[in-house]
């Protein structure tokens, strides 16, 4: 099969399987959360910016929020065929890029993101298998949708594998 | 959506702020500033770093927040070629400055975003009658992708369309280039339209 690589943006999200890499530029502190299914090789990559969508005006993405975007996520790829029970996932992002003295709660919008993301995920039953989250630095992640190896690339603060 | 008029008055209200920052930065840098026409840019949120030059691009980025009643965010980008020209002029060094830059060439950049978007603000108060309080700045320089995302969080919890309006400044030989994208959030919006009677 040919490996075909999906851009996902801000507030979006893309599945994939077999060999399908599934890829979002810069993160900041927004959150690419990843989910796999090793018996049936299917991923799912979603690019979220904020925590909850109950708490903001915006209901039409529900890609945009964490606790919305990783449940359209899962049913996503339960369409082709990966389980809830079986998925996996992994975690980047998250940052705070900026910061000010005496900290505002919405500066620190990017753990909050985290935090969000690890608390629906737990609700869901899905393990957190690595996570490359929090720092003050931008991020680009590449996600195989097969055995869910996740690259992630800063700019000045090296490159990884998790 | 927004009509024409009512992206008309935007452009116009960029074209006062700038209008007052461009001749702060001249004085700063002792050299003639010219001031692009405003861009009011209506886009989805997952296309805005693709219009600044993709999300990977390395930017400096200096951020503020506005509050009271102009309440904005404020993000001034600068290329790297950008900086390093900006710093040599600002410091009066022959060093080629690269990230991560020093406490001292941080400072000197926030000093500069600071100046501009205060005479930037303050022309848009005397404008709208509205009053404002402008953050300290915070720096960051990575890619513009990362750098965005606290300026169009506060958009993205209203909509999936972020409207920014975009003005350049750059000096006589095109050097020293600083892009100003002033986001405004919605209610903000809402007011200055009323206010303009474009509603």
């Amino acid at each position: 099969m040919k490996k075909r690589i999906k851009q996902v943006g801000m507030a979006q999200y893309a599945v994939g399987w077999g060999d399908d890499v599934l890829r979002t530029l810069g993160l900041g502190s927004c959150v690419g959360v990843c989910l796999y299914d090793l018996q049936v090789n299917v991923g799912g990559l979603v690019h979220i910016m904020l925590p909850e969508m109950a708490l903001y005006q915006d209901k039409s993405t529900e890609a945009k929020y964490a606790d919305t975007g990783i449940k359209l996520l899962v049913g996503e790829m339960e369409r082709l065929g990966a389980r809830q029970e079986r998925l996996l996932s992994k975690l980047a992002g998250g940052a705070q890029m900026f910061s000010f003295p005496g900290q505002s709660e919405v500066m620190r919008i990017g753990e909050r993101n985290v935090l969000a993301s690890r608390r629906v995920l737990q609700e869901l039953g899905i393990p957190i298998v690595a996570e490359h989250t929090g720092g003050n630095f931008g991020r680009t992640i590449e996600f195989a949708c097969t055995g869910g190896e996740l690259e992630v690339r800063t700019i000045g603060h090296g490159t990884f594998v998790i | 959506m927004l009509s024409s008029l009512q992206i008309d008055a935007l452009r116009e209200m960029s074209n006062i702020g700038c209008g007052n920052a461009a001749p702060a930065l001249s004085t700063m840098l002792n050299r003639r500033v010219d001031m692009q026409i405003p861009n009011v840019n209506i886009l989805p949120l997952a296309d805005v770093a693709d219009s600044l030059g993709g999300a990977e691009l390395v930017l400096t980025g200096v951020f503020f927040q506005a509050t009271d009643e102009l309440t904005c965010s404020i993000l001034w980008l600068l290329k790297q070629e950008s900086v390093t020209k900006l710093l040599s002029i600002l410091l009066d060094s022959e060093i080629t400055s690269k990230p991560p830059y020093s406490s001292m060439e941080q400072s000197a950049l926030m000093e500069v975003g600071n100046i501009l978007s205060s005479s930037y603000l303050s022309a848009l108060s005397t404008f709208t009658g509205l009053k404002y309080q402008l953050s300290v700045p915070a720096l960051a320089t990575d890619m513009a992708g990362a750098i965005l995302d606290i300026a169009l969080m506060q958009l993205g919890a209203y909509s999936d369309q972020a409207l920014i309006i975009e003005n350049t400044l750059c000096d006589g030989d095109e050097s020293v280039e600083a892009t100003f994208l002033l986001i405004p959030d919605v209610p903000l919006l809402e007011r200055i339209f009323e206010l303009l009677g474009v509603a």
